[in-house]
């Protein structure tokens, strides 16, 4: 994707709550019912980067969250086409959904290996900017490792993400008390943590 | 807010900033399309050959009748040759 294609979707997604982006995402949704899936391309080129970047945050890894985003999006064209999307939530909260979900199913099922290697920093152009992504993300999934992973998806979402706990509830399926609680306790975690740390 | 839970929340804050900038790699959006049409055509196979096997198998039926009916038909016409071979007279 060109950088003013990719600034332009940046935008979009720096600004979920907006009608004119939502609407747009919508209207692409159901261009992919109608069986356009041309207009799939647009949905992704349209949150890709918000997408890999909460996968990435949860995970604490940007290839594997690459890999949860694919498997999501192909998820997501399947349900889109085969009219197992109803609209009750906007679009980009459903894909949030199912990101969300399969990035706690891969910590469940983590297998270790090698985080973003070399050859995609230099990829990016911004090898410095990269490197520092990378080294917060790996101190990411040092640091949370204590965490159940739907308490560190609550808390990616909410105070990464800047997300409502209305809106984390209906990502993730549950109350907002749940919600609440996942944070609280997410945070009694990390502390405990840097107690331990020293 | 005592001094390790404001600690967390500074280690969040920073950490959020330092991944503030992840972007997916090159050519990803193109690489999720080209496995969505991947996918897509080979889900198409998978919905045909279901299909395609039943129409083998009653292909196969189709010409074993085709053929045992063929077979029947031509030792009918043996027979009846035969019978008119059986009575033609000869004079001498």
């Amino acid at each position: 994707m060109d950088m003013t294609h990719r600034l332009v979707a940046d935008q979009v997604c720096t600004s979920p709550g907006s009608f004119e982006s939502l609407a747009t995402l919508e209207n692409a949704a159901l261009r992919v019912q109608q069986g356009d899936i041309q207009a799939f391309g647009d949905i992704v080129r349209q949150t890709s980067a918000q997408l890999v970047r909460v996968a990435a945050r949860v995970i604490g890894d940007l290839a594997e969250a690459e890999d949860v985003v694919q498997e999501s999006y192909i998820n997501a064209y399947q349900a889109l086409t085969q009219g197992q999307f109803d609209a009750r939530a906007h679009l980009l909260t459903w894909l949030r959904r199912i990101v969300t979900n399969r990035a706690i199913d891969a910590i469940r099922s983590r297998r270790r290996r090698p985080s973003l290697d070399d050859s995609k920093i230099e990829a990016g152009g911004e090898g410095a900017v990269y490197a520092e992504s990378r080294m917060a993300l790996i101190e990411m999934q040092d640091w949370m490792n204590a965490l159940v992973p739907e308490q560190r998806a609550a808390l990616v979402l909410s105070v990464l993400e800047g997300l409502s706990n209305a809106e984390i509830a209906q990502i993730m399926g549950s109350s907002e008390g749940a919600v609440e609680q996942r944070l609280v306790r997410a945070r009694v975690a990390l502390r405990q943590r840097i107690q331990k740390d020293g | 807010m005592d001094e390790l839970l404001k600690s967390v929340e500074e280690r969040l804050d920073r950490l959020k900033a330092a991944t503030d900038t992840i972007q997916p790699s090159a050519g990803f959006d193109d690489r999720v399309m080209a496995a969505i049409i991947q996918r897509t055509f080979v889900d198409w196979r998978l919905r045909l050959w279901p299909v395609g096997r039943y129409a083998l198998v009653a292909s196969v039926i189709l010409v074993a009748i085709t053929t045992l009916f063929a077979v029947d038909r031509a030792s009918r016409a043996d027979e009846l040759a035969a019978v008119t071979y059986g009575t033609v007279e000869q004079e001498w």
